[in-house]
């Protein structure tokens, strides 16, 4: 039979060393749980690896964490594989970043152009990273995002990033890529491998800064399916809903980053964040 | 940044050598664009390096995309040899370490040229279609890989062949583009192959529209453009932000075409002779344009771009009398021509390069339309007279772009 979930007892029963206290999400093949480690706070991620693609994935999100040396990006402790009820499974040891997730954060102090500059400002940096060590993150979005309390940013969750010198996992004839769809640019909805690249992730967080701003998806509302307004590129500008002197060149902006033509976009993170911090000089 | 300046390359063609030689001498270029199929190895190694000294750039287009063609000189170039030369397959570019192997050998050959950047190899791009694109964009990484790796730290450009009809669809145009910009050079050096008689210069409304198009794209990507096997439409090249163009000996290199030309002939060996006239952006062709416009009446002068070699073109100022002098001359002033294209735009801000397109199509267009008092059309035929409005309507197009603001300091970069 199939292993569905994970429970904390048998976590702990399984692990004692990281002195797990609370399971805090389910998603996926994947269980959270919170615990410490080596005197530190930590969260152990357990992922079911059933399959092969499944278990590459594993491997290659392990792999992504250790390229990236970047402080943004939440920082691997262990990864090693483990057997529970005869089933593979993978774990992570990562730090626990706290504070709160962005979505969390946005739902109790709202929106402001503030916050879209030092959250775009900061994916902006570590995707340059990514960009340069041939990755794309593939799954920006609010709740891999963290604001901790003292006001930093911090990327989660590299589960389904794509190493472009290497072989795609997902299989071809899948009808969108990985990811979440909200989050997703045409070419990860189209499950275009051979497009995805560095672009694909600046379209997700043109997204994210859109809602940092305005405090709303910019593809919802917008008379269409949300799928179907990122594929036509029917965005709300910020013209019909921010009253700002910088209003006029964040939607020149949002243009570079939203367009469903990824050579519309900007081409690189370095190209968008030079842009940002031109506009953000004019305050 | 390679170029700060809007730059003009010769383009390297038959009797290039000693085109080359004139030009430097007389300063009319800002370098050149060696190739391997017209010259032998060392030959284009000893003019690069004339070049090299003369302080001005030398770019070397290993042009891998004639495959099954008889190119004598291209034999010399170690390359070319070591891959099967003119019968080289195309599983050279297919599978990795033959690849990279070649990339190295052409980074070899020029660096051997100490070129001022490097170009990579390419095979032509005549569809949309996953193979071909994907075999450009594996071909473009290795080179832009090996050379970032172990070459001297120069810019490199993607060399970027394509036939017209892929990117003359906007949709096509603009998945094609998708493609070519993912990969990350310093800049691009583009060939479009135009059907003939479009090309001289490039007519066509939405031929013209796609190419230039195509360039912005490139350029608003932030990378460098050389627009290679250009002509005269290099005044919209530049009020769109490209850095340079590229164009040979008169008739012969002014557009790209892998199957390569033959110098035009009416038949019975006779060669059609035309001048080239920036004033009214167009080649005319003597015997039957230039003299005609003479006989009527028409004061030829105001047709004639100065140039040094302009006299030398006309044995007296009649050309009637005179007839056309088959002169070398010709080239020289053509050469000039361009160059002094590039002139033109330098220290402009883009909309000033706009401005400045716009006035010379305007008065391109109102001399044609005082040429025609003097004769009909027909006697003109040489004359394609579809730029003046066609070329005028892109310039609209790229200057309401640039009413965004971040576009135009894109361009303007």
């Amino acid at each position: 039979m199939a292993l569905q979930r994970i429970s904390l007892e048998r976590a702990q029963e399984e692990f004692p060393d990281h002195d797990l206290t609370e399971h805090l999400k389910s998603g996926g093949q994947k269980d959270v749980f919170v615990g410490s480690w080596d005197g530190e706070e930590i969260v152990l991620k357990t992922v079911i690896v059933d399959s092969y693609e499944a278990s590459r994935r594993a491997k290659r999100e392990v792999e992504a964490m250790k390229k990236i040396e970047s402080d943004i990006l939440v920082d691997l402790k262990q990864a090693f594989p483990a057997s529970i009820e005869d089933h593979d499974v993978f774990v992570m040891v990562e730090e626990r970043i706290p504070g709160l997730t962005l979505r969390d954060y946005l739902n109790e102090n709202g929106p402001s152009i503030e916050l879209g500059f030092k959250v775009t400002e900061t994916l902006l940096t570590v995707l340059q990273e990514f960009n340069q060590k041939e990755m794309v993150h593939r799954d920006i979005k609010p709740r891999n995002i963290m604001v901790t309390p003292e006001g930093e940013i911090k990327v989660l969750d590299v589960g389904v990033v794509r190493m472009l010198n290497e072989e795609g996992l997902t299989p071809t004839a899948r009808n969108a890529a990985p990811g979440t769809p909200k989050y997703s640019s045409p070419e990860q909805l189209q499950n275009s491998k051979d497009k995805q690249d560095t672009r694909t992730d600046l379209f997700s967080t043109g997204i994210v800064m859109s809602e940092c701003i305005t405090g709303k998806h910019p593809f919802e509302d917008r008379g269409l399916p949300i799928q179907e307004a990122i594929h036509t590129g029917e965005w709300q500008e910020f013209e019909d809903v921010l009253d700002s002197p910088l209003t006029e060149y964040l939607d020149y902006f949002l243009e570079f980053m939203l367009s469903p033509s990824m050579n519309n976009r900007f081409n690189t993170p370095k190209d968008a964040l030079d842009s940002l911090m031109r506009i953000q000089g004019m305050t | 940044m390679m170029f700060d300046e809007p730059t003009y390359l010769i383009q390297f063609g038959y009797n290039g050598q000693t085109i080359v030689k004139r030009a430097l001498q007389n300063e009319h270029t800002d370098g050149v664009i060696l190739s391997p199929t017209d010259y032998e190895f060392e030959n284009s190694t000893q003019l690069a390096k004339q070049v090299n000294n003369s302080g001005r750039t030398v770019l070397f287009d290993p042009q891998y995309y004639i495959p099954r063609t008889e190119r004598t000189a291209a034999q010399s170039y170690p390359y070319f040899k070591s891959k099967g030369g003119d019968e080289f397959e195309t599983v050279v570019v297919q599978r990795k370490p033959q690849r990279e192997d070649l990339c190295r050998e052409i980074i070899s050959v020029q660096d051997e040229m100490e070129v001022d950047a490097y170009i990579s190899p390419a095979r032509h791009i005549d569809a949309l279609v996953d193979r071909k694109i994907n075999e450009w964009k594996d071909l473009t990484n290795s080179f832009i890989k090996i050379a970032r790796e172990e070459g001297r730290d120069i810019p490199v450009f993607a060399s970027l062949p394509v036939e017209g009809d892929v990117i003359s669809h906007p949709d096509e145009r603009n998945e094609f583009l998708d493609y070519v910009t993912s990969p990350n050079p310093d800049g691009f050096y583009v060939s479009v192959q135009y059907e003939m008689g479009q090309r001289y210069p490039l007519t066509g409304a939405q031929d013209v529209h796609a190419y230039v198009d195509l360039m912005k794209s490139l350029r608003m990507n932030q990378f460098e453009v050389i627009a290679g096997h250009s002509h005269q439409i290099a005044h919209l090249l530049f009020a769109c932000g490209v850095n340079a163009f590229a164009s040979g000996h008169y008739k012969n290199t002014k557009s790209f075409d892998i199957g390569r030309w033959e110098p035009d002939d009416e038949g019975f060996g006779r060669t059609v002779i035309y001048y080239y006239s920036d004033e009214i952006l167009n080649d005319i062709r003597v015997e039957q344009g230039l003299q005609n416009l003479h006989a009527s009446g028409f004061d030829i002068s105001r047709i004639r771009t100065p140039s040094p070699y302009d006299n030398d073109l006309f044995a007296s100022t009649s050309p009637e009398s005179s007839e056309w002098k088959l002169s070398e001359a010709s080239w020289d002033h053509y050469i000039y021509a361009c160059y002094e294209i590039s002139r033109k735009y330098r220290g402009q801000t883009i909309q000033e390069k706009i401005d400045t397109a716009k006035e010379h199509i305007n008065t391109g267009s109102e001399l044609y339309d005082d040429m025609l008092n003097y004769v009909n059309e027909d006697e003109l035929e040489s004359v394609d007279s579809d730029v003046f409005e066609q070329w005028a309507s892109i310039l609209e197009i790229v200057e309401e772009e640039i009413s965004n603001p971040l576009k135009k300091e894109m361009l303007e970069m």
